[in-house]
């Protein structure tokens, strides 16, 4: 409760500067009462005022005493003056007293403004939040979920972490779409703080948290309307976000050594070529590395701005969501990674591939990758040899949007020897003719129609690949199957269009 | 009481008796003093301490600076001025003397006439210790001292007449400068009826004894000490911090001091105007005029006045009850209470404090 002094020195700093003649800034005042220098004190003020007096001063000497002293019998904190002279004696009376001594240009003004200060509720809020929070983050330990956690539970208030799409890193996050639209633009141009009321009538206070090479937002959102919730709640977030700048630093900085240990373990891995020499497989081992089992190589290529080490337990993130345990090593391009399996898995190659794809699409949310997928591989020289293709795949995949930037080692041969067969002088101006029909100036059907037969007639993987809504893909679809006049659930049909799609479009 | 007369072997108390009851004013006992114990030799001044009925009773004192009084003291003669002309206008020849102050200067200088013209002293005085005006004296209380005659040191005299005290004191006052700084002050005679309940009986006893109260001290006694004896009360010993004088007004030079207790750490502020006239304890009024306040050295139990006190000195502070004539009615302690002087205080009680 109440104000300390040196508070009020500062919120008067500009208007008023404040002489604090003797006493502490520490001292908080209570209460104020303006008087003037004839008032009996005993009967207008109490314990724990500021006592300020409107008009003239007592005389300095000992009028200034007992007036002091007069003060000090009913317990009063502070007494503020014009500005006077005030000799030591008094001084010394003052400090006997305990009583702070403050000296201002304007009287009145200085107890306007304390009494607001101490009658505003919301500082009384302000107050009692950042102490609050103060004392969770003295206990909170160095892991941010649980700090957010618990900061959140003493605002009453949800706070999270966003990138600059809005998009929560912990928590899921259920803006509107035109929220996220307005959030992605608005973030993204702000620098430090972010305070709006969206469109969907939720207000969100974010404040950037400090960190180089990734944008971290720090945010609470509140229904729009109250501006006072707002400002305690903004004042509440300056606190936490303190507190998880530091986190995310440190935190940083174990990725950072985690990483370049990581990234020496592995090209140790993949220079040994067969066999793991016993020093190193301990090593793998307390990398939390089982190399014995089986191995998918996958090769991530940032396309992208963004530094990979702190992207890394996004990455892994989108992976588990999927159900896939990731091992992820930074390249300056990326990630090696691969997904390793006690025992041949059960669950088929084109499973495993889809759910990557799946991990690979949340993933784009936070930073768009190409990836190759390589084979299912047996060992440490399986992994060896399926990051390998990983990264053959991945390359080919970079250029290959239709694709969704995805490449499958085990398709990727069937697919070069069906370009190879198209790639002739009868062939192409076969597939023109077949694919005429569409009249397609800006090319969207042909796009729609090779994305649907690349990813197995998916119109969902479809939409995906393309970023366009499903019932888009269904109805061009439509278009097609009239303008082509054919069956598309013919495979014999589905083959022809698939190698005419091939051969229009200028392939990698 | 006990004291029938001065002789000279009590004239050092009577010097510091009448340092106490100045309360840091009236000046300076010293040189009165001395003259006093060269004119006594081995005689005595007979004290009164009844009016006999057929007295004829002159108050006499110096009015004016102290300090000019010193530089200029009296030739002996003024008294006799005084008293000529006074005969001169009708009036009866005085059979004794009575000091308008037993305090500072006056209280010597009052003896030092009776003794040079032969009539006995009585043991009172018109105001019980120093004070500045002649409003503040036992005769004015109720009703106008009525005329009284200035003589100055080069033996001119004025003779003023008013049924207003004030104006008395305000014709001589401005005469004063005239005169060279300070002019001997002679009321007219008044008999034994006229002075009934008008003077502070048994001051210069009073003056005598508490002098050889402080001076039977032993050497090792300290601000403690010094105020049992006096029947006192210790406001506190310590080093003073700071003296403040004000611009002067008129005849009364004012200012205040302070101090810090050594022992409790209180401060203790002193508001003078000539005499030392309220005391405040952590700006608490503790002790007010017609108490008496006294600032002395504890080491040697010298009394310390307003225009010597400097930053540095160490003193201790004592107060010591008044004269009770003053405190007998409400309408006279005004007269003497610190509004008299100026400072919107009440009058603290000598009992509650």
């Amino acid at each position: 409760m109440g104000v300390d002094i040196g508070s009020i020195q500062q919120m008067l700093n500009q208007s008023d500067p404040l002489e604090l003649i003797t006493g502490e800034p520490q001292s908080r005042v209570t209460g104020v009462a303006g008087i003037r220098a004839g008032d009996d004190v005993a009967l207008l003020c109490q314990a724990g005022d500021l006592v300020v007096v409107l008009d003239t001063p007592p005389a300095p000497g000992w009028p200034m005493d007992a007036f002091l002293r007069r003060c000090g019998d009913i317990g009063a904190v502070a007494v503020a003056f014009a500005r006077c002279p005030f000799d030591l004696g008094s001084k010394a009376v003052a400090a006997r007293l305990g009583l702070a001594v403050l000296l201002c240009g304007k009287p009145w003004q200085l107890s306007i403004a304390v009494y607001e200060s101490l009658h505003s509720p919301v500082n009384d809020k302000i107050g009692a939040l950042a102490r609050a929070l103060v004392e969770v983050l003295q206990t909170a330990g160095t892991d941010l979920e649980e700090l957010l956690k618990q900061a959140s539970a003493v605002a009453r208030h949800d706070f999270m972490l966003l990138d600059t799409q809005g998009n929560g890193l912990f928590s899921q996050t259920n803006w509107s779409a035109a929220d996220q639209a307005v959030l992605a633009l608005r973030l993204a141009k702000s620098t430090i703080s972010f305070n709006a009321v969206l469109p969907s009538g939720i207000r969100l206070i974010a404040r950037r948290v400090g960190l180089t090479g990734r944008d971290v937002w720090l945010g609470v959102s509140l229904p729009g309307d109250d501006s006072a919730e707002a400002e305690v709640l903004s004042n509440g977030l300056a606190i936490v976000q303190a507190a998880a700048a530091q986190r995310l630093a440190s935190l940083q900085m174990l990725h950072e050594r985690d990483s370049r240990t990581r990234t020496a373990l592995l090209s140790e891995i993949m220079e040994s070529g067969s066999e793991l020499s016993e020093g190193l497989r301990h090593r793998t081992l307390a990398a939390g590395w089982d190399l014995r089992g089986w191995h998918v190589g996958i090769r991530i290529i940032a396309l992208g701005e963004g530094t990979t080490i702190s992207l890394r337990d996004e990455l892994l993130m989108a992976f588990a969501a999927q159900n896939l345990k990731l091992r992820a090593v930074e390249q300056t391009d990326g990630w090696m990674a691969w997904l390793s399996f006690a025992s041949e898995p059960t669950r088929s190659t084109e499973l495993i591939s889809a759910a990557i794809r799946r991990a690979q699409r949340s993933f784009n949310n936070v930073l768009r990758t190409a990836m190759g997928v390589g084979s299912l591989l047996a060992g440490a020289t399986g992994l060896v040899k399926s990051l390998g293709q990983a990264t053959d795949a991945a390359r080919i995949a970079a250029n290959r949007p239709t694709s969704g930037y995805f490449v499958h080692i085990d398709r990727l041969g069937l697919a070069q020897l069906l370009l190879a067969l198209t790639h002739t002088d009868v062939f192409t101006p076969a597939a023109k003719g077949l694919l005429d029909p569409l009249g397609d100036p800006d090319g969207a059907l042909i796009a729609t129609l090779t994305a649907f037969l690349d990813n197995r007639g998916s119109q969902s993987e479809t939409a995906a690949i393309l970023g366009i809504h499903r019932n888009t893909v269904a109805q061009r679809l439509n278009r097609i199957k009239e303008l082509l006049a054919v069956d598309l659930d013919d495979p014999e049909t589905r083959l022809a269009l698939h190698l005419a799609c091939r051969a229009v479009k200028v392939i990698p | 009481m006990g004291y029938p007369a001065i002789s000279s072997d009590v004239i050092a108390d009577y010097n510091v008796g009448c340092e106490v009851l100045g309360s840091g004013g009236g000046g300076t006992p010293t040189p009165m003093s001395i003259a006093l114990a060269e004119l006594l030799n081995d005689g005595s001044l007979p004290l009164l301490d009844e009016l006999p009925d057929d007295a004829q009773v002159c108050a006499v004192g110096a009015m004016g600076g102290p300090s000019v009084f010193a530089e200029r003291l009296p030739s002996g003669a003024e008294y006799r001025v005084a008293r000529d002309l006074l005969v001169r206008m009708g009036m009866p020849k005085p059979t004794l003397l009575l000091p308008v102050e037993t305090a500072g200067m006056n209280g010597t200088y009052a003896a030092y006439i009776a003794l040079l013209e032969g009539i006995p002293l009585f043991d009172g005085d018109l105001m019980g210790r120093a004070l500045p005006k002649l409003e503040q004296t036992s005769l004015a209380a109720e009703s106008s001292i009525g005329s009284a005659v200035l003589v100055t040191p080069s033996e001119e005299a004025i003779f003023v007449e008013s049924d207003s005290t004030e104006t008395i004191e305000r014709i001589m006052r401005a005469a004063l400068p005239a005169c060279g700084g300070w002019g001997l002050f002679v009321t007219k005679p008044l008999s034994a009826a006229e002075l009934t309940g008008r003077v502070v009986t048994g001051t210069v006893s009073r003056a005598l004894g508490m002098g050889k109260a402080l001076r039977r001290l032993p050497p090792w006694a300290r601000g403690p000490q010094i105020a049992t004896a006096l029947a006192g009360k210790l406001l506190g010993s310590g080093t003073v911090e700071e003296v403040f004088r004000y611009p002067r007004k008129g005849a009364f030079a004012g200012g205040n001091l302070y101090l810090g207790d050594k022992e409790s750490g209180s401060v203790i502020r002193i508001e003078y105007q000539n005499e030392y006239l309220m005391a405040s304890v952590d700006g608490k009024a503790t002790a007010t005029c017609p108490d008496l306040l006294i600032v002395v050295d504890p080491r040697v139990r010298r009394l310390i006045c307003p225009e010597e006190i400097r930053p540095r000195m160490e003193v201790a502070i004592v107060a010591v009850e008044g004269p009770s004539w003053w405190k007998s009615d409400p309408r006279r302690l005004e007269r003497v209470s610190p509004r008299a002087f100026g400072i919107d205080q009440d009058p603290i009680s000598w009992e509650v404090r």
